[in-house]
């Protein structure tokens, strides 16, 4: 399997709407910058959600395209499609686990699904995860016998077992408290600062995680999405403009 | 004169009706056949899923379906053979043609009754769980999951249950016939007393080539039909849990439907065949 890199990420001309009345982007010209957190921001039920899902490539836009590297990647085949999603994560707001695995079994089956390394060293690298998000009490229940706020933090910890260049989370903090998120902040600036995290599109209100992670706000408005730099501290250094 | 035109146009709305049903059925039985060409063609150009995945559902699906429904099977068989056979026996032995009993087991029991009793307690089991199963992994975003992480659902969950199905329906099919015609046996010697060499020789006469054709084909087929329709129904889930159930039900109604239509024209090519083969047609 031919590996890729992630680079430029944009929507051109991009049309996606639940209905005639409800329309979330409405021929969207976007550019995403590297190394950079950008949130989605806008009113309840205005699509931020659905924007992460086109961005994951679970939901093809009507009209127009949604480009990696250049690609049309709403065009491509599931099997072309497959080297991209080895290197994209997707935290899901809520469910996403496989019911019928344990949590271990559930971060590693990506890895032992697509051979990406072997057993010793998906062992380690899972070990790792489980440790930097705390799930080593619940790594050999299944999700259903393990609280919400478990599930949530192994959903987003299988969302960096293949080494994402786009991470994707949608409300990432729902559920967990004050310390988990402050990992999850501090994991992802390592991330990106080790250069493996490329681009990070989440929602969330969170302040904590807006204040030191978030460089950018796209607002959903009237079908596009506004740019707008925040002025906190990034994780490429500096501050933003 | 408008009672004409309402006539008609009420004649031209039940056209409307039946012409839709009809249109649906197709493209449902369209969208089914797909579903089988792209399930199989998804695990064969999967480069990443290996056997040992492949196996373990499979595996899991045969003891399910297969192990599991043993109970069940053992007491329909014994009461279906055990009832042809003393039924049968009865009504031959008052025409004095008892070494026929060979021959009418072999056309019940094997070639007809077995393939659709199996088959209906597959779906009764088996394909209820699979839709509902399915159907919940679409709530709970479990298929989306596997879509992003590059796991292909076709061949990770719809190709294991179909290939754990048909195993399961023909290996039900044997032990069904095996219990009907050596447990029923075993039973109606309570009633009736026949002897074994005598009941074995007459099902070894009435056994033919065909018979294990006819066997193979109404089985795998049915066990294809039923883990496909179900597999097809639950993914059919798109808002919410409430969708289930209505899926679960929608399931079993066309896996019966689509079994019965399947083994009922099996049935009819066969014995068409028979009749040109003897020259009457």
């Amino acid at each position: 399997m031919t590996e890729v890199n992630i680079g430029s990420i944009g929507f051109s001309g991009l049309d996606f709407s639940f209905d005639e009345d409800h329309k979330v982007l409405s021929k969207c010209d976007f550019q995403m910058p590297m190394n950079t957190v950008a949130r989605l921001n806008g009113p309840h039920g205005c699509g931020k959600s659905t924007i992460l899902k086109i961005l994951a490539g679970m939901i093809e836009p009507m009209r127009g395209d949604y480009i990696i590297n250049g690609k049309p990647f709403n065009q491509m085949s599931f099997e072309e499609l497959i080297p991209y999603r080895l290197k994209i994560g997707y935290g899901f707001e809520y469910g996403g686990l496989i019911n019928n695995r344990t949590i271990y079994q559930n971060l590693i089956l990506p890895i032992q699904y697509h051979k990406l390394m072997d057993e010793d060293e998906a062992k380690n690298h899972i070990d790792e995860i489980i440790e930097v998000f705390g799930l080593r009490r619940s790594s050999g229940y299944r999700p259903s016998s393990v609280s919400g706020g478990q599930r949530k933090l192994a959903c987003i910890a299988r969302a960096f077992v293949m080494n994402p260049q786009l991470l994707i989370l949608d409300e990432p903090t729902h559920g967990l408290n004050e310390k988990s998120v402050e990992n999850l902040s501090n994991y992802i600036r390592d991330k990106m600062k080790s250069g493996i995290v490329k681009h990070v599109f989440l929602t969330t209100e969170n302040p904590m995680l807006i204040e030191s992670l978030v460089k950018k706000d796209l607002i959903v408005q009237d079908g596009k999405l506004v740019d707008f730099d925040l002025l906190y501290e990034n994780v490429a250094g500096g501050k933003a403009s | 004169m408008p009672y004409v035109t309402k006539a008609a146009t009420s004649v031209f709305h039940q056209f409307d009706i039946v012409g839709r049903k009809v249109i649906y059925a197709i493209e449902y039985t369209a969208n089914i056949l797909l579903m089988v060409y792209l399930s199989i063609r998804a695990a064969i150009f999967d480069q990443a899923q290996g056997l040992r995945t492949v196996f373990s559902v499979v595996s899991a699906q045969i003891y399910f379906t297969g192990f599991q429904a043993l109970p069940l099977i053992t007491v329909l068989a014994l009461a279906s053979g055990s009832i042809v056979i003393m039924q049968s026996s009865a009504q031959l032995s008052l025409l004095g043609g008892n070494e026929m009993i060979g021959n009418l087991l072999v056309v019940v029991i094997v070639r007809e009754v077995a393939p659709l009793i199996t088959a209906l307690i597959v779906i009764a089991r088996s394909g209820t769980a699979v839709a509902s199963e399915i159907g919940n992994m679409r709530v709970n975003k479990e298929i989306e999951a596997l879509e992003v992480m590059g796991i292909n659902p076709l061949s990770y969950i719809v190709f294991p249950r179909l290939v754990g199905g048909i195993v399961s329906v023909m290996c039900l099919a044997f032990y069904y016939i095996f219990i009907s015609l050596i447990g029923g046996f075993l039973v109606t010697k309570i009633v009736h007393d026949m002897p074994f060499a005598f009941y074995s020789d007459s099902l070894a006469q009435a056994f033919a080539a065909e018979d294990v054709l006819l066997f193979l084909l109404k089985n795998s087929f049915s066990g294809i039909i039923i883990f496909v329709v179900c597999c097809y129904q639950g993914l059919l889930v798109q808002q919410g849990p409430h969708e289930v159930p209505q899926v679960t039900t929608k399931a079993v109604v066309n896996s019966i439907i689509y079994v019965t239509i399947f083994n009922l024209t099996v049935t009819t090519l066969f014995y068409l065949n028979q009749l040109i083969k003897l020259g009457i047609l």
